[in-house]
């Protein structure tokens, strides 16, 4: 295996679950998310040179992974079966909190569920998340702080610290 | 409460970040998996990452028209440069290429009809393709089709095939300007690629009755994808 190979291999199997989560969240379909997800990794191993170098590897994954046609015939034949169902399927996804978080981020808009996406599951910094986006860094602070009021309004932490809000 | 800067200490983040590591994932899929569904992004970006590619599905029905145009050798530059917008046509009669009527020629695409009555379509370069100019010169050409950017229709169920059916053939190219790699036969759930200078051509005869061509542009990608769709019965949506 070359170097770029196992570098890649080494970054495709500690950020899948990390790479799909934030792809799930931001769409509310894992079976659609597992599929877009691949194909932003198998396009990432293709330009592993480009990909290698970006700052934010994983949101390069994630972007890619919600590129709005990018696996569009993939999902063709798996239309049918998602159509309409994208709330359902997210809210299938357990009984826990991990069901409650998922649909209370499929009600924020998508772009406000794209910054909590990235800011908050992937650990970027505002300007790598604005950059990332395409937007400017204000726009990103203004999405997160609606998202985040509005995703507190519907969840009740269980370690609320009053001091840290 | 403010969120502005650094949300992600605070008790909501961790509740979201712990919630959804909770999340049940499917099982990661083996590394050879996603380095063949990479494979022929790999082929396309060590051609240069450029010329007209056309991927058909190996399996599926759905056709893509990659344009990347930095291979194709622009037949005619001055008449290429034309902005998509203002088409051009001429009667002449090409013999190379066997075209006889009416080709149509923009900066994104040339058009031409055969003597056989199958039209033919070449994406012909690196220029953002605008739908209108594309769908009026396929409507010219007596090629029903609706064309759209970002968007996707699709029909359920789905019409034939359209390469099975004959209605899109590919033609691969008479000379290429540059060396590709070899077209080879793909795995099985691989895609196809094409080398630069390849043509889809379109028999309109062919369309089942009550069809019309799709073509959807994403400007992301800078792709066409393109399939049959039932005129009466379709449905259209933004995203994956």
């Amino acid at each position: 295996m070359s170097r770029d190979n196992a570098e890649f291999a080494e970054f495709f199997a500690a950020s899948w679950d990390a790479c799909l989560r934030a792809v799930a969240a931001t769409t509310g379909n894992m079976t659609l998310a597992e599929d877009q997800t691949a194909e932003a990794f198998a396009r990432a191993w293709a330009s592993w040179h480009k990909v290698s170098r970006h700052p934010a590897p994983k949101a390069w994954v994630v972007r890619a992974a919600l590129n709005a046609g990018a696996s569009w015939w993939h999902r063709r034949s798996k239309e049918t079966a998602l159509s309409g169902h994208d709330i359902a399927a997210a809210e299938s996804q357990g009984t826990g909190l991990e069901a409650a978080v998922l649909t209370a981020l499929r009600r924020l808009p998508a772009r406000q569920r794209e910054v909590i996406v990235l800011r908050v599951l992937l650990d970027l910094d505002i300007d790598t998340t604005a950059r990332q986006l395409g937007i400017a860094s204000g726009t990103v602070r203004a999405h997160l702080s609606r998202a985040m009021t509005a995703l507190s309004s519907e969840l009740t932490p269980t370690t609320t610290t009053e001091t840290n809000r | 409460m403010n969120h502005d800067e650094n949300p992600n200490d605070s008790p909501l983040s961790r509740e979201l970040r712990d919630a959804l590591s909770e999340l049940a994932t499917p099982e990661r899929p083996p590394l050879a998996a996603i380095t063949s569904r990479g494979r022929p992004y790999q082929r396309r970006r060590l051609a240069g990452f450029a010329g007209l590619g056309v991927t058909a599905a190996a399996a599926g029905a759905a056709l893509t028209l990659l344009l990347t145009g930095a291979l194709v050798a622009t037949p005619d530059r001055s008449t290429a440069a034309t902005p998509p917008t203002a088409p051009t046509r001429s009667t002449s009669t090409n013999t190379t290429t066997g075209t006889v009527v009416g080709p149509m020629q923009t900066a994104a695409f040339i058009l031409t009809s055969n003597a056989n009555g199958t039209d033919t379509l070449t994406l012909t370069t690196n220029q953002m393709l605008d739908p209108a100019t594309l769908q009026q010169a396929l409507t010219q050409h007596g090629i029903p089709a609706l064309v759209k950017t970002g968007t996707y229709c699709t029909s359920n169920p789905a019409p034939p095939d359209p390469v099975s059916a004959g209605v899109l053939s590919i033609q691969l190219p008479r000379a290429p300007h540059r060396m590709v790699p070899a077209p080879r036969s793909p795995a099985p759930g691989e895609v196809q690629e094409m080398a630069a200078h390849t043509a889809t051509v379109i028999n309109p005869a062919a369309m089942p009755s009550g069809t019309e061509l799709f073509f959807g542009y994403s400007s992301n990608i800078h792709a066409v994808f393109t399939d049959l769709i039932y005129t009466s019965s379709y449905t259209c949506s933004n995203s994956p």
